[in-house]
C-alpha cells in the first residue's frame, strides 16, 4: 500500500479576494493583503508560497547553499514571514459551536504563538531560545529572539541558528524568522537584523488576518459533513465525464490562483495537456515539458485500460534548484490536520546530478501517480507489493529517447541485481509474486533485494518479455484482474461508507469503526484471486523458466 | 416545523400550541445554567504540591486532613498528604482549640499560625512575607524552566542539566547514584570512559520533544556518541517515568564500561527492559535492597500475551537475526532475559555470555557504526548455546515459551501498569480488562481511574465512567483534565439528564487549573455559548407566551 495517499480529486480552491503581493522595488516585499512591507536582504530572492499554506505569507532564499564546517551537505539560509492572529477565545469558540451545529468540523485549532508553531513544525533538531529582548521596530513593539538548534540525536553539535522578531501588529503577531547553519550566523547577523528592522506596517486591503488560519479563509482544512451525503458519496454518483470536467475546472482555478502568486522571475509555459510554471532556463523547462507529455502519452497508451476514469493532468512547477523546491514544499501544518494536497507536481533543476540521474525519477513517479490516482484510485491504492514497487520503480526509471520513453533501471539497482545474480541468492519469482505486505522484504538487509528484483522482473516483462507469448500479457492480465476484483468487492462500498458514517455518528466514542471493513484480510484474499486468475496454468517448470529467462536478460 | 392549514395535523394545532406553551413554560421554569457571579471567598492563598506543582491565588481553608481550595468555579477538597506547604489569608478560623489555654488565646483574637500564637495583624504580615517568598520561589522556578536557565549540577557520576523543580531533582538524584552503585557492583564493572555522561531531565514531554528534538513517541533516549541521556518527568505517571529512566540508564552504564562494543539489539534492549522494571524502595536499610531488578514488566508481558492469543509467536532465531528491533521485540526480548535470570541453571551463565561478547577474547567481532564493533548473529547464536549448555535454539525456545505461559499479571500495581500500557498502545479491550481488575483490587493511582474512565465510553457504561473519573478527581483533585473529562462525560447525557450547570462548573475548574489549555477554554466557551443560546430561546418563548 502506498504511503502518503492523495485525495482523488484536486481540491476546489475557494474564491479569495487575493491581491498579489506587489514588489514595490526589487528589494522590498510588500503585501497589501496582510498589510506589511519588508526589505529583502541582499542576495535573497522570493520563493512562491504553496496554496494550502496557512501561516507563512512570504519566503526568501539566499542565492546559494552553504556547508557546515563538519559536513559536506549544503543548506540554504532562508527568511520567512509568519502570521499568528491573536486568538480571540470567545470568537473561536463561537465558530466551533457554529461548526458543530452545521455538522462541519474544522479539526485544526490555530497556533496561539510562535513557540507553539515551532514546536509542531520545526524538526531539524532540538531547539531552545538562547536570548530574547524587547525592542521597537519603528513604532511597533517586538521581541527579538535568538534560537539555537542542536543535533542532540546525532553528534550533539549546534546545527542551526534562528533569529526571530515577533512583531505585535495589534490583531496578530507577525514573525520575521531567519534560519541558517550555526557556522554561518555571523555572516548574516547584521544583514538580516537590518532587514527585519525595516519591517513596516502598511495599509491592508482584502481579507483580515484571521483569514490566514481559519478554514473558511483557505477552504483547505478537512471538513466532514454529517447528516447530508458525504463528499465521497456525491462524487461517486457523478459520471466519469462529470468528474473529469470538475477536475479540469478545479485545475483551472488552481492554475489561476497559483499564477497570481508567482514571484518575479517565474514564467508560464503551456505544454498541453500540462501547464508549467518555471524558474529555470526556458530550455530546461521545455525539456521537462517534453518528458511530461511523453510520459503521459506512455501511460495512456499502455495503461489506459486500468480504469474508466479520465486522467487529469497536474500543474507542474519547476524550481530553480532543490533548495527552492524544498522551501516551496515545506508547509506548516498542525500534526492532527489532514493535509489535502493540490496534486501539483514539483521538480527542480538538478545541476549536480543532471536531469536523468536526479529529477527524472521523482518526476516520472509523480506523473504516474497523477495518472493512476485519477484513472483508478482504488487500483492505485490496492497494488500488491511486487507491483507497488516493481511497476512504480520501472515507470520512474524510464528515460526519454528521442520522441519516446524507454525502460531503463537505474545503475545502482542494476548493480544490486547483478551482485545477487552472481551470488545466486535471489528469492524465486513465484514467492515474490505471492508475497503479502508484511512478509515481503522481511529479512532483507540494506540492499532491499526483493524490491530491486521486482523492478528487474517488471522491466523484463515490458521489454524482452513482452515479445514472448507466455509473458506478454502478464501485466495487463494481472492489473485487469485486480481492477475487476476490486470493483466487484467494493461496488457496495459507497453504501458501506454511508452506513459506517451513520454508525459513527450514533456510536459512542471509543467504538472502533472499520470504514474499510477489514481491508487487510480482504486485500490479501484479492491478491490470491489475482494470482489464481493469471498464473493458475503455470507449473513449477514455468516458474523456473521465468526465473531463468528474466535473469538471463540481466546477465547478458 | 411549519404546518399548513391544509395539513392533516391542523386538527392538532390547538393541542400543539398548548403543548408548546407547556413546553415553553417548562423551559421558562428551567434554571439558567449560565454561571452567576460567584460568591468569592475573600483572601488569597498558595500551595505547593509534592509533585512539584504550585497553585497560586485562590483562598484556602483547612478541614480535618483536607484543604479546601476556593476556586472561582467551586471549592476543591485536597488531601493534605499531597501538599508540601500552603498558606492563605482567609479570615475563616478553622482551628479547634485543644484546651482552655488555647480557648483563651482564641478569645483574645489570637491566631495559631505556624506553631505560634499571633495577633491577626501579625499573622497577616507573616502571610504576606510568605506569599512574597513563595512568589519569588515560583518566579525562580519559572525562570529555570526556560532551558537557557536550566540548572546544572556536576555530581559524582553524572552531570545533570534539568528544568524540573529543585525538590523533585533532589529526590531523583539519589536514584541515579543508587542505580550506578548497585549496577556496577552487581556486574563488577568499572567505567572506562573519561567523559562524564550528561543527563538532561525535562519538566514535561513538550520540553523533551522541543529541546532534544526527539519525536515519534520517544519517551527518552541515550546518545551513544555524545554520552547524553534525555528523558522527562511525567507527573501523571511517575512509575513509568522511572521505568524509562532505568532503561536508558542501563544503556548509559553499559556504554560507560564496555569499550567500543555495541551490543546487538536483542541483547541490549532486552537487558535494558529487564532493568527498566527495577523497583526503588527508599525505606530499605541496605543499599542493595533499595534497588531491586527483575520485576514484572506488566505492560510488555501483556503485549506478548496478546501476540500469543493471535498465534504470533516470535521465534528465538528470528529475534537473534533481526536487523532492527521494534516494539513487539522489546516485549519478547524482555521475557527472554527475564526467563534466563529467573532460571537457576542459566542466570550466571547468561551473565557470563553478556560480559564475554563485549570483552571476551577469541570472539570474532565486526565493525559497527561510529567506529564501534559488534558481533554477528551467527557468532552470538553459537556462543549463547555454548555458554548456556544447550544443544539447540529450539530447546531453549521451548523452555522460554513455557515460562512465558506461566507468567501472570496479578498484583494490583502490575495490573495498573499493564492496563495503562495497553491503553497507550490502542488495545482497548485488554486495557479495560486489566484496569477493571486493578480497580476492583483497590488501585490507588489516579491515572488508572482516568484512563479507565476514558475507555468506558459506551452509553451503557457512562455511569461507571463518571464514577471512575470522580475517583480520579478524589485522588488528584488538582488535575484539570479530570474535570474536563467528567464534563465531557456528563455532556453526553441528553435532555433533562444533562446538567449544564454542573458541566459549566467542571469546565470552569478545568480552565482555572490549566489556564494554558486551549481545548478546555474552547469547550467552556462552546458550552457557555450553548447556555446563552438556551437563555435567549427561553426569553423568546417567554415573550411569545406573554404576547
Amino acid at each position: 500500500m502506498r504511503a502518503g495517499q492523495y485525495s482523488f480529486h484536486i481540491l476546489p480552491v475557494l474564491t479569495l479576494a487575493l491581491l498579489t503581493p506587489l514588489a514595490l522595488s526589487q528589494r522590498t516585499f510588500k503585501s497589501e493583503k496582510y498589510g506589511f512591507e519588508i526589505q529583502i536582504p541582499k542576495d535573497f530572492h522570493e520563493v512562491p508560497i504553496k496554496i494550502d499554506e496557512k501561516y507563512v505569507v512570504a519566503k526568501f532564499l539566499y542565492k546559494r547553499g552553504l556547508t557546515a564546517k563538519k559536513s559536506w551537505s549544503a543548506v540554504t539560509p532562508e527568511m520567512k514571514v509568519i502570521i499568528f492572529p491573536k486568538v480571540d477565545l470567545k470568537r473561536l469558540a463561537r465558530e466551533k459551536a457554529k461548526q458543530r451545529k452545521t455538522g462541519t468540523y474544522d479539526f485544526e485549532n490555530p497556533y496561539r504563538s510562535y513557540k507553539e508553531y515551532l514546536r509542531e513544525n520545526y524538526k531539524k533538531g532540538g531547539w531552545h531560545i538562547d536570548s530574547e529582548k524587547d525592542i521597537k521596530i519603528g513604532s511597533l513593539s517586538a521581541v527579538e529572539k535568538h534560537i539555537t538548534v542542536t543535533n542532540t540525536m546525532s553528534d550533539g553539535e549546534v546545527g542551526y541558528t534562528l533569529w526571530a522578531w515577533e512583531i505585535d501588529m495589534g490583531d496578530a503577531f507577525y514573525v520575521v524568522q531567519f534560519e541558517t547553519l550555526a557556522d554561518h550566523q555571523r555572516k548574516f547577523k547584521n544583514k538580516i537584523g537590518k532587514a527585519a528592522k525595516k519591517f513596516r506596517k502598511t495599509k491592508k486591503y482584502g481579507g483580515q488576518t484571521g483569514a490566514v488560519t481559519t478554514s473558511s479563509g483557505t477552504g483547505l482544512s478537512s471538513k466532514k459533513k454529517s447528516g447530508k451525503k458525504s463528499n465521497e458519496i456525491e462524487w461517486s454518483e457523478m459520471t466519469p465525464e462529470e468528474r473529469r470536467d470538475r477536475r479540469m475546472k478545479d485545475l483551472g482555478r488552481l492554475i489561476d490562483e497559483s499564477e497570481k502568486r508567482l514571484p518575479p522571475g517565474w514564467k508560464r509555459l503551456n505544454a498541453k495537456p500540462f501547464t508549467i510554471f518555471y524558474n529555470t532556463s526556458p530550455k530546461y523547462a521545455k525539456m521537462v515539458a517534453k518528458q511530461a507529455k511523453l510520459m503521459w502519452k506512455y501511460m495512456n497508451t499502455n495503461y489506459g485500460f486500468v480504469g474508466r476514469e479520465y486522467a487529469t493532468p497536474s500543474l507542474i512547477r519547476v524550481c530553480k534548484n532543490q533548495d527552492e523546491r524544498n522551501s516551496y514544499m515545506d508547509t506548516s501544518n498542525r500534526k492532527e490536520s489532514f493535509n489535502l494536497r493540490t496534486g501539483e507536481i514539483v521538480t527542480y533543476e538538478d545541476r549536480d546530478w543532471g536531469w536523468n540521474d536526479g529529477g527524472s525519477f521523482g518526476f516520472n513517479a509523480a506523473i504516474c501517480q497523477a495518472f493512476l490516482r485519477h484513472k483508478n484510485p482504488m487500483l492505485w491504492r490496492g497494488l500488491p507489493p511486487w507491483l507497488d514497487d516493481g511497476l512504480i520503480l520501472q515507470l520512474s526509471y524510464m528515460r526519454m529517447k528521442g520522441s519516446k520513453m524507454v525502460s531503463k533501471p537505474g545503475e545502482g539497482s542494476m548493480e544490486v541485481i547483478r551482485d545477487h545474480l552472481r551470488k545466486d541468492d535471489l528469492n524465486p519469482a513465484q514467492d515474490i509474486v505471492v508475497a503479502k505486505y508484511g512478509e515481503y522484504n522481511k529479512t532483507n538487509r540494506a540492499d532491499d533485494k526483493d524490491r530491486v528484483m521486482t523492478l528487474a522482473m517488471v522491466h523484463y516483462l515490458v521489454t524482452k518479455g513482452s515479445k514472448k507469448k507466455k509473458y506478454k500479457n502478464i501485466l495487463p492480465d494481472y492489473i485487469g484482474a485486480l481492477d475487476k476484483i476490486l470493483r466487484d468487492t467494493y461496488k457496495d462500498m459507497n453504501k458501506e461508507i454511508e452506513k459506517a458514517i451513520k454508525e459513527a455518528s450514533s456510536k459512542d466514542e471509543g467504538e472502533e469503526i472499520d470504514l474499510l471493513g477489514g481491508w487487510r484480510e480482504k486485500r490479501d484474499k484479492i491478491y490470491d484471486k489475482c494470482f489464481e486468475k493469471v498464473f493458475s496454468s503455470w507449473t513449477e517448470k514455468d516458474w523456473r523458466r521465468f526465473d531463468s529467462d528474466w535473469k538471463k536478460a540481466f546477465k547478458g | 416545523m411549519t404546518v399548513s392549514l391544509a395539513h392533516p395535523l391542523r386538527l392538532l394545532l390547538p393541542l400543539l400550541a398548548g403543548g408548546a406553551l407547556l413546553l415553553g413554560s417548562a423551559v421558562a421554569q428551567k434554571k439558567s445554567a449560565l454561571p452567576t457571579k460567584p460568591k468569592r471567598v475573600e483572601g488569597e492563598g498558595a500551595l505547593s504540591l509534592l509533585d512539584g506543582r504550585f497553585i497560586f491565588g485562590p483562598a484556602i481553608d483547612k478541614d480535618g486532613d483536607h484543604l479546601i481550595v476556593h476556586f472561582e468555579n467551586g471549592d476543591v477538597r485536597v488531601p493534605q498528604k499531597l501538599v508540601v506547604s500552603w498558606f492563605s489569608t482567609t479570615s475563616k478560623a478553622s482551628y479547634v482549640p485543644k484546651n482552655d489555654k488555647e480557648r483563651a488565646k482564641l478569645a483574645k483574637g489570637l491566631i495559631l499560625f505556624n506553631g505560634r500564637w499571633l495577633s491577626q495583624k501579625e499573622a497577616k504580615k507573616q502571610i504576606k512575607r510568605m506569599q512574597k517568598k513563595l512568589a519569588a520561589k515560583i518566579k525562580v522556578q519559572q525562570a529555570h524552566k526556560l532551558w537557557r536557565n536550566a540548572y546544572v549540577f556536576k555530581g559524582k557520576n553524572y552531570i545533570f542539566e534539568y528544568n524540573i523543580p529543585q525538590e523533585k531533582f533532589e529526590e531523583m538524584r539519589e536514584l541515579f547514584d543508587l542505580f550506578w552503585d548497585v549496577f556496577m557492583r552487581k556486574w563488577k564493572l568499572k567505567p572506562d570512559k573519561k567523559k562524564k555522561p550528561t543527563i538532561h531531565l525535562f519538566a514535561d514531554r513538550g520540553d523533551l520533544e522541543q529541546i532534544s528534538g526527539a519525536g515519534g513517541g520517544i519517551l527518552g533516549f541515550y546518545n551513544f556518541g555524545t554520552k547524553d541521556l534525555y528523558f522527562y518527568w511525567d507527573r501523571h505517571d511517575p512509575v513509568f517515568t522511572i521505568d524509562v529512566m532505568f532503561h536508558e540508564l542501563q544503556h548509559l552504564l553499559v556504554d560507560m564500561t564496555n569499550g567500543n562494543f555495541l551490543y546487538p539489539a536483542w541483547v541490549s534492549e532486552s537487558m535494558a527492559e529487564y532493568y527498566g522494571a527495577s523497583r526503588w524502595n527508599p525505606k530499605a536499610k541496605r543499599k542493595k535492597d533499595k534497588l531491586t531488578a527483575g520485576h514484572l514488566q506488566a505492560g510488555r508481558l501483556m503485549v506478548v500475551k496478546e501476540d500469543i492469543k493471535k498465534k504470533r509467536w516470535i521465534k528465538l532465531k528470528d529475534m537473534i537475526y533481526k536487523p532492527r528491533f521494534d516494539a513487539r521485540d522489546y516485549a519478547w526480548g524482555w521475557t527472554f532475559v527475564h526467563y534466563l535470570f529467573s532460571e537457576k541453571k542459566y542466570a550466571s551463565k547468561y551473565r557470563k555470555f553478556y560480559l564475554e561478547i563485549a570483552a571476551g577474547r577469541g570472539i570474532r567481532r565486526v565493525p559497527a557504526a561510529a567506529g564501534n564493533v559488534t558481533i554477528e548473529p551467527e557468532t552470538a547464536e553459537k556462543l549463547l548455546l555454548k555458554r548456556l549448555g544447550v544443544k539447540s535454539l529450539d530447546i531453549l525456545e521451548k523452555e522460554w515459551y513455557a515460562y512465558i505461559k506461566s507468567l501472570q499479571v496479578t498484583e494490583v500495581d502490575a495490573l495498573e501498569m499493564a492496563g495503562r500500557y495497553m491503553a497507550r498502545s490502542g488495545n482497548r479491550k485488554e486495557a479495560k480488562d486489566m484496569l477493571s481488575r486493578a480497580v476492583s483490587q483497590g488501585a490507588k493511582t489516579p491515572q488508572t481511574y482516568s484512563v479507565y474512565a476514558r475507555l468506558l465510553s459506551r452509553s451503557s457504561e457512562r455511569e461507571e465512567a463518571i464514577r471512575m473519573i470522580s475517583k480520579a478527581m478524589e485522588l488528584d483533585p488538582l488535575e484539570g483534565s479530570h474535570y474536563f473529562e467528567k464534563a465531557r462525560l456528563l455532556g453526553r447525557n441528553e435532555g433533562s439528564k444533562r446538567d449544564q450547570e454542573e458541566i459549566l462548573k467542571l469546565l470552569g475548574l478545568a480552565c482555572e487549573l490549566d489556564p494554558e489549555n486551549l481545548e478546555f477554554a474552547i469547550a467552556r466557551e462552546i458550552e457557555l455559548e450553548s447556555a446563552r443560546e438556551e437563555e435567549r430561546e427561553r426569553n423568546r418563548r417567554k415573550k411569545k407566551g406573554r404576547d
